[in-house]
């Protein structure tokens, strides 16, 4: 017969079916099986059984999983990337560094009181647009930012800032400030202008607060937006309520949409009598209407695991009947999760195969103050879906608004480009040209560079 | 086919699905460019790398650990391990061969701690990205079970070799290095791992029958 004995044959299965066998080798593989009727019933079984399981490929993980991962990536970098040495010469040094380090630390608590500050502080930069300064160096990608250290940004930069807790801060230049405080209790000192806060997944004993020249804003809330100037502040609440402190040490509350100038004054709200605020019933506790809804959230991604869609858009229904049925006014962690319902109800009916019903709860995210990522995932998975039916247009129109949602997300690379195809497919040629001199302009040597410029150049991909 | 965009087209040969361009990954020369910046720590490098193998990195954790809640974690810990150990990387085969065996040896090390039930809040989302119907999406799932299933079942040395040389498409020699064992040790894991899943599908053809539909479908 051949050379070749059963098991040689059998471990050369795949790279037989795969065409990576060379050509003596085949010879004798195929000699084997033609004489050897074992192998040729399992060479048969497995011809057909590789592809079926190669075919069952996991599902990749969603957009905003991935964005995710990429920021904890870059979190956990930049705690080590502060110059730290080669590995090799860690390896040596670094239990001998360490004890010293120890001992110093003993010494220096023993003698001052309180451990130091740590050199490291509680927020790192995840993306920096323009001219921006961390300490005396350039601000970059994934740096630490160390408290105390100052930020500056020139006239059109922008910063986003990652903080450990999870909040987000976006600061527009020109601009200048610096962290204080620390991780359970962020202090955004902002000495000159404008700054957006997204504080999300709060826990009861942290605080965050951004301090200007005049004012202490405390987080009550998510999402708001502080401008500093010398002598004056503002401040915008698009989500939740925040506490603005002023200098006499007065407080007063500002609520979603609402807006405190401190160079025009309003006039306290009323306090209620006493009577009347102890007539009023104890209102329902925040913190229990979140973890109910967490838990609920959590139930339903089990559900949607299972390929149970329909029993979670049920599950979700039910959640969201009991917390209007609830008279509680709430922010942070409950509002988050009420968002991230809505969203999973969009990716319920998503999966249900309920498209149109998909795509009109995917859009009604946007019309809410949804989280900008969340708000540029929904409309990316709704323009997916009118793509695949064919309504190009809208697909077009929606993937630009994806665009709007998070000017520097996850997404907007993917979503240019969807934008970019889709008016090319729907005939706008004129749109799609413009697009693809927008990616041009943004990702020059992109993935889809070249076949941007032949649209730009002659109209076609 | 279900998955259209990240499967194998059918017919293809793995190597033939290996050395096809991967819209989402730049060619070789452009990866090598990435890893010297990312090695002179330049952060744009690493976010370009990590988009470029996130997918692979992914699919080859999923299926070593199944639908587990810490796939996102171990996704990020084989990259936090891998960008921390970029000055121990020569070059000697692919960044992605490299990168996969980082995933390997951190889902390793992870099924000998946990068990594979646990889930949290944080847990992966199946997206309903395909174009396909309802029912179509319900048999892809079926069969993704199945194939999880059979692999969940396989001892970690077994399925890691078996994941990566059935399903990744790996040469048994690629295989070996990947795992830092012999060649003759991980052709005893495959063929284990292979009598182990013809056995339970000899046990129940309703298996069978799952598996031809989904081939039927392709």
């Amino acid at each position: 017969m051949t050379g070749l004995r059963c098991a040689d044959v059998e471990a050369r299965f795949v790279d037989a079916f795969d065409g990576r066998l060379d050509p003596a080798e085949s010879v004798r593989f195929h000699s084997h099986i033609e004489g050897c009727a074992a192998c040729r019933e399992r060479a048969a079984l497995w011809r057909s059984l590789a592809p079926r399981l190669r075919d069952a490929v996991p599902p990749g993980p969603e957009a905003m999983a991935t964005r995710r991962m990429q920021v904890e990536i870059e979190r956990r970098l930049a705690g080590r990337i502060a110059d730290s040495p080669p590995r090799r010469w860690r390896a040596w040094w670094a239990p001998a560094i360490g004890m010293v380090a120890a001992a110093a630390a003993v010494v220096i608590w023993l003698r001052v009181g309180r451990p130091a500050q740590p050199l490291v502080g509680y927020a790192a930069v995840v993306s920096v647009r323009g001219e921006a300064r961390l300490g005396d160096q350039a601000s970059r990608a994934a740096a630490r930012v160390p408290v105390g250290a100052p930020i500056a940004l020139a006239a059109g930069a922008a910063v986003e800032l990652a903080l450990d807790s999870g909040a987000a801060v976006y600061v527009d230049g020109p601009s200048r400030l610096a962290l204080e405080g620390n991780a359970r209790a962020v202090a955004v000192r902002l000495t000159a202008g404008r700054l957006n806060a997204v504080v999300a997944h709060r826990k009861p004993d942290e605080t965050f607060a951004v301090i200007t020249n005049d004012l202490r804003v405390t987080v009550r809330g998510t999402k708001f937006s502080v401008t500093a100037g010398d002598a004056t502040s503002r401040v915008d609440v698009s989500e939740g309520q925040v506490a603005v402190q002023r200098a006499d040490g007065s407080t007063l509350l500002v609520s979603a949409g609402g807006t405190f100038d401190s160079g025009a004054l309003p006039a306290p709200p009323p306090e209620l009598p006493a009577a009347v605020a102890s007539d009023r019933p104890a209102p329902p506790s925040c913190a229990a209407l979140a973890r109910s809804c967490q838990t609920t959230a959590r139930a339903v991604r089990a559900t949607m695991r299972a390929g149970g869609s329909e029993r979670a858009l049920r599950q979700i229904a039910d959640a969201r009947r009991e917390l209007r049925a609830t008279d509680a006014i709430c922010e942070g962690s409950a509002a988050d999760c009420e968002d991230e319902l809505r969203y999973l109800n969009a990716e319920a009916l998503n999966q249900a195969g309920r498209l149109d019903d998909a795509v009109a709860a995917y859009r009604a995210i946007d019309r809410r103050v949804a989280p900008s990522a969340m708000r540029q995932n929904a409309l990316y998975a709704a323009a997916q879906i009118e793509r695949r039916q064919g309504h190009l247009a809208a697909a077009a129109a929606d993937f630009e608004r994806a665009l709007a949602a998070a000017p520097r997300g996850a997404l907007h690379e993917d979503a240019l480009v969807g934008a970019m195809e889709s008016a090319r497919a729907a005939g706008d040629t004129a749109r799609a040209r413009a697009l693809a001199a927008r990616y041009l302009e943004e990702f020059p040597r992109g993935l889809v560079a070249p076949a941007a410029r032949k649209l730009v150049s002659d109209g076609h991909p | 086919m279900i998955f259209l965009l990240t499967g194998p087209r059918q017919g293809a040969t793995m190597n033939e699905v290996r050395e096809m361009p991967d819209p989402s990954r730049p060619p070789a020369p452009q990866i090598a460019a990435l890893v010297d910046r990312a090695r002179r720590r330049d952060p744009a490098a690493f976010r370009d790398l990590f988009q470029a193998h996130v997918g692979s990195v992914h699919r080859v954790v999923r299926r070593m650990v199944g639908a587990r809640a810490d796939v996102e974690d171990l996704v990020q810990t084989a990259f936090v391990e891998a960008f921390r150990s970029l000055p121990d990387f020569r070059g000697d085969a692919l960044f992605s061969t490299w990168l996969t065996r980082i995933a390997i040896r951190v889902t390793m090390r992870a099924a000998r701690r946990r068990h594979a039930a646990d889930t949290s809040l944080d847990d992966v989302m199946e997206p309903a990205t395909s174009a396909a119907g309802p029912e179509r999406i319900a048999a892809a799932r079926e069969t993704l079970a199945l194939v999880e299933g059979l692999l969940a079942e396989l001892r970690p040395k077994r399925r890691a070799a078996f994941v990566l040389h059935v399903l990744e498409g790996y040469s048994m020699e690629e295989v070996a290095a990947i795992l830092s064992a012999s060649t003759a040790a991980v052709k005893v894991r495959v063929h284990d791992a292979r009598r182990h899943i013809e056995r339970r599908l000899k046990q129940n053809p309703a298996m069978v029958a799952v598996l031809n539909r989904a081939g039927g479908e392709a």
